[in-house]
């Protein structure tokens, strides 16, 4: 009896303890890596045509998104290049069906963070501290694990991600610097 | 006082309550996101035409 | 039965299955993660997570709100006054900032109705147009106060296109007649004066609403005569008479209760008592026509002091033109008369009463002229009606009528934003934009125009009124291309012709894109010479205030609701929580009436009475309202709609009584539960609020602050970067509310309704409390913002068991609502409790699209954590990355909380204390700062100024 009782007890811990490993929103976050709905190369783009993080992603120093280019963006380009690429002909119908696009979303915060691009990117950190060397990626997968313990790492020793003009030591730690 | 389930039905109920839990647990975060969350709305929001507007202050 | 054997045995299908069902729950709860929408085309100048602003213009009731707009990924989200409007510089009132709400209100009209059922635009036009072509008699058109020449132009060029003409007439049930009807009397017109604190030594209020949140100019410039640099002054008097406690009598220096049937009486008085003593009458003016009106009778009959009326009267005389008499929107014209006649006296006409540029006033009908229509209506003598703004189902206040009225209206048009009382008996109900949806002038003064541009786009199929008029217009007019079909045409249209000036270097286009952009555009206008009073029409003023026989019964004074205003917003539930600033009332009205009515009656707070008068009646519960004048009951209206899920049934519709003079009483025997955000009205002694004479001021600055030593228990603070902290004059905070409803709309504080109010659980992160000190007959109101003072050796911190309350290196007491797991020892252990607790999932109670309206830069807090003020830490956040991103330093002024950049008085301030040249670290050394409770040692970041107030007496005049 008390066995059976002890068995139950034991088997709801694991449950509540290998549930909430198992869904915790985290877990599988590194290397996540969906399809898109256009197969952008960030390796073509960023890497083989060397275009700067900042001409897409343009409001990365002044708002707290980088901002995910409008279609308009791509078709600046596209308007003329490689105009009978599947993938560019489909751009071209969105872009003309004045639609948006929806990519799948790779970077997501846990919940109660506020990130803001700003300070980060005008420090002169560089992208790839948190994106991971982008220019090689065909497609987009998310290389840093958005986890506090990766973000405070960062804050209390930030020297070897900032340029060695920067005469920052540490970064807030506070709660209130992302948690509000 | 004697327990009186039999070994299936424990089983059985072993099985429901972990996939209980698990969905308990999702629609749980699910809930708690879109609550944290204040986007996520079906309706549409426009900028207004013709209307000038000052830029951040 | 089951045996131990059979466990062992399935030992490892156990673990199997363990390990089957673990793979299972990860397998499904692989995230995805949603999609990222990005534009196709952006449109110009809007960029994801920056916050845009729209200058607009707020109208209600009679007054033109200069307002900006912040937007961010398109949604409106939180309202400030326009900086660049010359008269309220960035301020604006409580109920124009929670008016963002009701954008986003689900209860909004989403398309047409047409006979009860949803339709679209063409149908509910093809039910209309063909009866107004058809029209042989006159359209009625009912409606709010116009304030805009352009809407003026509209309804004339409908009046031209109707083919039986068109009847027009303009009501706001929450303005009063009586000032307009003095203003006709006394100079020939309706213009409206400013009346300009800023300039006033002497302040008489007789049962004025002065100081009421929504005058926001009167507030800034009251604010401006009250904080003075020394004990020296300089420092205005208020004088307040009113028979119902009002925020004005609250702030003044002398309150006296006093019967509002009187009020006339003792303007005249003083007239006559500054006349004798050499001030000369204004021509025509007859002073045997003053005889009767003797002081010392008055103030024996009203209970009050003759020496305080003598000195008032001295006072006046000294301020000469710098002296202001005001009379309030609930007393009779005569009453009026009498102020118009003091003010010509004293010279302050032009002055203090300023309508040098006081645009062409409207006439707007009254409540008796409105009746007249609708009996008119009912006799058949209109085509149609539309009725347009204004509730006149709920506040026309008399059902019989109402229905008899529509029923001899063939057609009856709605255009509004909500299927209300009005609709209901409506054959279409056409859905109207919220202001922040649509255009629009306003013309304030003559020489400054105000102009209303959308913030955002129609959120439903919804046209703006004046495009619908327009509509009409164009269909029945025969020159229909004459008219343009969309009312930014038709205004731009009268823009060009009337507005531009004629020869102008600068082209159209581009000054009207520099109009919107300011929001407002000043005008040279010939200031107009000083209005001549009529001495006959003060003369027949005084002989109907000798006339007024005592009222029978209770005197009855209604006044539009803090929140609700005339009823127009009781669907907001901000307004609904906000209290009523004296009573502490949410969530619904009671009638007020005197300790010592309440005691000969065996009344207590919450006891239904019944109130009757001309036949009508109303059961409302009562409220024991210290320093009420005794024979005198005071309500708020609004209240008690029929219609709306927040609005109905909630308090008490007082407009059947609107306009009765007096009323009777009779004790019900019921009682009800009041929701009171305060419910404790004394400081027993402490000295958590306080307030000094100007002499009691001079002698503590003479004798200097006691230094008290304090223990502590912790090792100091250390602030490396900057210390934040706070300063709230008590002396120019009058208390209005718009710090409360700014903090809700940034902060995102949850409504949580009448039964949790009840139970204390309200949430605000800003209260303003107000205490009671003296004899209930007479007491001294004591008003104090209250939030979290940030305390150094904050106790809410020592007790949190999980470290999700600590303090920042920049002196935030900060919440973690991650780690929160909702003890509530924090809560328990703040000695201001400002902390607030989620006992509900509030936020998941929000119905679409209401949670637009939510700000994205702050937590939406979950049940089971608690909260509290942040001081505004994402405003904070964002300046320094906004400072970093311009590679400059933060600056005193890139930080504003919300509810210092709401203060109409100016009266929160906020800064670093570390730099010793920042408003607040000076502010933080005056001679008049005390932190409330400091004797605990705690060591608070907000810094009290002492409340001062400057008492008439031998020792304390000015200059004697």
């Amino acid at each position: 009896m008390r066995i059976l009782l002890g068995a139950i007890a034991a088997g709801l811990l694991l449950t509540v303890l290998a549930v909430g490993w198992a869904t915790q929103t985290d877990r599988l976050a590194q290397g996540y890596a969906p399809a898109q709905p256009i197969p952008f190369s960030h390796r073509l783009h960023a890497g083989s045509l060397s275009i700067p993080c900042l001409h897409c992603h343009s409001a990365a120093d002044r708002s707290r998104h980088a901002g995910i280019p409008a279609v308009e963006v791509c078709m600046e380009c596209h308007r003329v290049t490689k105009t009978e690429s599947p993938a560019i002909v489909q751009l071209k119908a969105l872009f003309d069906s004045g639609r948006p696009l929806e990519w799948k979303r790779v970077h997501s915060l846990p919940d109660h963070v506020y990130f803001d691009h700003r300070p980060h990117v005008n420090a002169g950190v560089d992208c790839r501290s948190c994106h991971g060397p982008v220019e090689d990626m065909t497609v987009i997968s998310q290389a840093m694990s958005l986890r506090m313990n990766r973000c405070l790492a960062c804050h209390r020793a930030p020297r070897p991600s900032l340029p060695a003009e920067s005469d920052l030591q540490r970064a807030p730690e506070n709660c209130h610097a992302c948690h509000r | 006082m004697p327990a009186t389930v039999s070994r299936r039905g424990f089983l059985k109920a072993l099985v429901l309550a972990w996939a209980g839990a698990a969905a308990g647990l999702d629609s749980l975060k699910e809930s708690l996101r879109s609550v944290l969350i204040p986007a996520g709305t079906t309706l549409h929001v426009r900028p207004p035409a013709h209307s000038v507007g000052r830029k951040a202050r | 039965m089951i045996e131990d054997a059979d466990i062992r045995l399935s030992r490892r299908r156990f673990l199997g299955l363990m390990g089957a069902t673990a793979a299972f729950a990860a397998g499904c709860s692989r995230p995805d993660r949603g999609a990222i929408v990005p534009f196709n085309k952006r449109p110009e100048g809007v960029t994801p997570g920056l916050a845009d602003f729209y200058a607009s213009t707020f109208q209600e009731g009679l007054t033109a709100y200069g307002v900006l707009v912040r937007i961010r990924e398109g949604r409106p989200l939180h309202l400030q006054g326009n900086d660049e409007h010359p008269g309220f510089r960035g301020k604006t009132s409580p109920r124009a900032i929670a008016d963002v709400l009701r954008l986003y209100d689900p209860d909004r009209l989403r398309r047409p109705i047409v006979d009860g059922r949803p339709s679209d635009w063409a149908r509910a036009e093809a039910r209309i147009l063909p009866a107004l072509k058809a029209a042989r008699k006159p359209v009625l058109l009912l409606s709010g106060a116009l304030l805009s020449p352009t809407r003026r132009a509209l309804v004339e060029d409908l009046r031209k296109a109707l083919p039986g003409g068109l009847v027009h007439a303009a009501w706001e049930p929450a303005c009063g007649e009586s000032e307009a009807q003095a203003s006709r009397a006394c100079f020939g017109d309706e213009r409206r004066s400013r009346l300009r604190l800023d300039r006033a030594e002497v302040v008489v209020s007789l049962e004025t609403d002065l100081l009421a949140g929504e005058r926001t100019e009167e507030i800034a410039g009251f604010a401006s005569k009250r904080a003075p640099a020394g004990p020296e002054g300089p420092m205005n008097r208020l004088y307040a008479f009113e028979g119902a406690m009002s925020l004005t009598g609250a702030n003044s220096d002398h309150r006296t209760p006093w019967k509002p049937s009187r009020a006339a009486a003792l303007a005249f008085a003083l007239a006559r008592a500054l006349h004798r003593k050499g001030v000369p009458l204004p021509s025509g003016v007859d002073a045997a026509a003053l005889a009767p009106f003797d002081l010392d009778a008055l103030a024996r009959e009203q209970g009050a002091s003759a020496s305080l009326l003598h000195g008032l009267v001295d006072d006046l005389k000294r301020a000469g033109r710098a002296a202001l008499v005001a009379a309030g929107p609930a007393l009779p014209p005569q009453a009026h008369a009498a102020c118009h006649l003091l003010n010509a006296m004293l010279g302050a006409e032009g002055r203090t009463v300023d309508a040098a540029f006081a645009p062409p006033g409207e006439a707007l009908a009254g409540l008796q002229d409105l009746r007249g229509l609708l009996r008119s209506a009912a006799a058949g003598k209109f085509a149609a009606a539309v009725f347009w703004q204004a509730n006149f189902g709920y506040a026309s206040a008399d059902p019989e009528l109402w229905k008899s009225a529509a029923a001899g209206l063939p057609l009856k048009v709605r255009i509004g934003l909500h299927a209300d009382e009005t609709a209901q008996a409506c054959e279409a109900a056409l859905p109207e934009h919220h202001w922040l949806e649509a255009w629009g002038d306003f013309e304030p003064a003559s020489d400054l125009l105000c102009l209303q541009q959308p913030a955002v786009g129609p959120l439903y199929d919804t046209r703006q009124g004046e495009e619908i008029l327009l509509g009409f217009a164009r269909a029945l007019s025969k020159d229909a291309h004459a008219l343009p079909a969309d009312y930014r045409e038709y205004l731009q249209r009268r823009w060009r012709r009337e507005v531009y000036p004629a020869g102008s270097l600068v082209p159209f286009e581009s000054f009207w894109q520099a109009s919107l952009h300011d929001g407002v555009l000043r005008r040279r206008a010939a200031p107009r010479p000083p209005r001549r009073l009529d001495g006959r029409a003060v003369n027949a003023a005084a002989a109907a205030a000798l006339a007024v026989p005592p009222p029978p019964g209770f005197e009855l004074l209604l006044s539009p609701g803090a929140g609700v205003y005339d009823g127009r917003y009781a669907n907001n539930g901000w307004l609904q929580e906000l209290p009523d600033p004296v009573t502490k009332l949410t969530w619904g009205n009671a009638a007020a009436l005197s300790p010592s009515d309440a005691q000969r009656l065996r009344l207590q707070d919450g006891d239904v009475v019944r109130l009757e008068a001309g036949g009508r009646s109303a059961e409302i519960p009562v409220v024991v309202q210290p320093g009420q004048a005794p024979g005198v009951l005071s309500a708020a209206l609004g209240y008690g709609r029929r219609s709306g899920s927040v609005a109905s049934g909630v308090g008490v519709d007082l407009y059947p009584l609107l306009g009765a003079a007096s009323v009777s009483l009779t004790p019900t025997g019921a009682r009800e539960a009041l929701p009171f955000a305060q419910r404790h009205h004394s400081l027993e002694g402490r000295d958590a609020a306080r307030s000094l004479s100007l002499s009691e001021y001079a002698e503590s600055r003479r004798k200097g602050r006691p230094e008290r030593p304090l223990a502590r228990l912790y090792p100091p603070q250390r602030f490396p970067a900057r210390k934040w902290a706070m300063a709230v004059d008590l002396s120019a905070c009058v208390g209005c509310g718009a710090c409360v409803v700014a903090c809700q709309s940034e902060n995102n504080v949850p409504v949580v309704g009448p039964e949790r109010v009840l139970k204390g659980r309200e949430m605000h992160w800003m209260r303003i409390d107000r205490y009671y000190a003296g004899p209930p007959e007479r007491p001294r109101v004591l008003l104090q913002p209250m939030l979290c003072q940030h305390c150094d050796d904050a106790p809410c911190e020592s007790v949190c068991p999980v470290n999700a309350t600590n303090h920042d290196s920049e002196g935030l007491n900060q919440m973690a609502y991650n780690r929160c797991v909702g003890t509530r020892y924090c809560s328990n252990n703040c000695p201001y409790k400002v902390r607030r607790f989620n006992f509900f999932e509030y936020a998941a109670q929000t119905r679409e699209p209401a949670g637009l309206a939510f700000n994205p830069e702050v937590t939406v807090r979950p049940r089971g954590v608690m909260e509290k003020c942040t001081f505004c830490v994402q405003r904070i956040q964002e300046a320094k990355a906004a400072a970093r991103a311009a590679g400059r330093p933060l600056r005193e002024g890139d930080v504003e909380p919300a509810c210092a950049a709401a203060c109409p008085a100016g009266a929160i301030v906020f800064g670093d204390l570390r730099d010793p040249s920042s408003r607040v670290s000076k502010l933080a050394l005056s001679d008049r700062g005390y932190r409330v409770l400091e004797e605990l040692g705690i060591r608070p970041s907000v810094t009290y100024l002492a409340d001062l107030t400057n008492p008439a007496g031998p020792e304390e005049r000015r200059g004697a």
